[in-house]
């Protein structure tokens, strides 16, 4: 499962908290009494009509998979093309340009005039902004909606697409957590974790190569710390200091890999605590 | 089982530069209203390209229009339907996502 606690590029599409509150006002749509959802699967993804054809094609059992990952809630954003009220449902067909789609919402009898009022807003030839699931209520499977609003700054349209582009690349091609995590460990044997690459880590800064350190800032990092102030004292010098004295030139990150690097070479150690170096030289 | 969802009559997002891809097709274009002459609307797509759109109704008053429609050549589109995008519409990012629509690296995920 992905989420986990440092990626911060996956977390964005984890859902937790989406769904308890609104969980009574689908009761009724089917699958969420059938399981007992935990909140870390809960995840929101945005999507295409069409990358949501593709996932109801191929799906098997109760589970709905796009891009290898579970999908739970989804978010559509389309123009409506017609609505009409049905009972205890209200639908809106949308078309999002990939294809259309037929979304419904539960309404009751005893709907307040404000939610009538909201409802009213759907019309045909505006744009709306979907959350919602997919339920396989009788024999069809339809998507339905949490929460349906009217799109006002359509450079939400752009935002749209340009998330379920996102999504689908992170998905695909980067930012698993799983080999992340391992790089990450590794990093204790002097890899450092900006080699895991992939969206959600840390961004390599130009010119520094972690495989084979950074010459510049070691030799300016030695020279800090061969300085006779620096051996005259116990504690030796703190990363902070370090980290000023290289001039400001390089972060933070940079400095403390380069330590542990240069600690893992026997060139200088750790004395009060991991913040704070003396040279073996 | 039967799906609420349709995508055989898709109307992909194109910018100027891919809208000869689609003569005879449906796209959705989005443009600034330029001119107008009868039921004839010029829209300057968002590569600043000029593309006369055949208005079946009404001429809506707005800056920014998207319109669906069928592509009669490359520079011409007879409109279906059209929404006002409102003034503050972002056309250079939009543009960009044009580009990213049709890349054939992902378009699978918007049109065939």
């Amino acid at each position: 499962m992905y989420g986990g606690g440092g990626d911060a590029g996956a977390s964005q599409f984890n859902g937790a908290g989406f769904m308890p509150s609104q969980a009574g006002n689908a009761g009724g749509g089917g699958g969420s009494g059938k399981k007992n959802y935990d909140s870390k699967q809960q995840t929101l993804r945005a999507v295409t009509i069409r990358q949501l054809h593709e996932a109801l094609s191929s799906h098997k059992d109760d589970t709905l998979m796009l891009d290898g990952k579970e999908m739970t809630n989804i978010t559509l954003l389309g123009k409506v093309l017609s609505s009409n009220e049905q009972g205890l449902t209200y639908g809106l067909k949308i078309d999002d340009g990939t294809g259309r789609a037929d979304v419904k919402i539960w309404i009751s009898d005893d709907d307040s005039e404000v939610e009538k009022q909201r409802r009213a807003e759907w019309r045909p030839g505006m744009y709306v902004r979907v959350h919602g699931h997919i339920s396989n209520f009788g024999k069809s499977q339809d998507v339905l909606a949490y929460n349906i609003r009217p799109v006002t700054d359509h450079n939400e349209v752009t935002y749209h697409y340009l998330q379920a582009l996102h999504q689908h690349l992170h998905l695909t091609k980067g930012g698993g957590a799983g080999p992340a995590m391992h790089q990450e460990q590794g990093g204790a044997y002097g890899t450092p974790p900006i080699a895991a690459g992939g969206y959600g880590a840390a961004l390599p800064v130009p010119g520094y190569d972690p495989h084979h350190g950074n010459s510049a800032l070691d030799s300016e990092l030695m020279h800090v710390l061969n300085a006779p102030d620096a051996r005259a004292n116990d504690c030796g010098v703190s990363i902070d200091d370090l980290l000023m004295r290289t001039g400001g030139r390089y972060s933070m990150v940079q400095v403390r890999e380069a330590c542990a690097k240069l600690a893992d070479n026997g060139r200088l150690y750790s004395t009060l605590d991991e913040n704070h170096f003396k040279t073996c030289e | 089982m039967s799906s609420s969802l349709d995508i055989t009559c898709p109307s992909p997002r194109v910018n100027f530069q891919s809208l000869g891809q689609f003569v005879g097709k449906r796209v959705t274009i989005v443009g600034s209203v330029v001119g107008v002459d009868g039921n004839t609307l010029q829209l300057k797509t968002s590569d600043d390209q000029v593309v006369n759109i055949q208005m079946q109704g009404a001429v809506p008053q707005c800056k920014v229009l998207e319109v669906q429609g069928m592509v009669a050549s490359p520079n011409t589109v007879t409109e279906e339907s059209c929404c006002p995008f409102g003034d503050n519409f972002d056309m250079a990012n939009y543009n960009e996502l044009c580009k990213l629509v049709n890349n054939p690296a992902y378009r699978t995920m918007f049109h065939p």
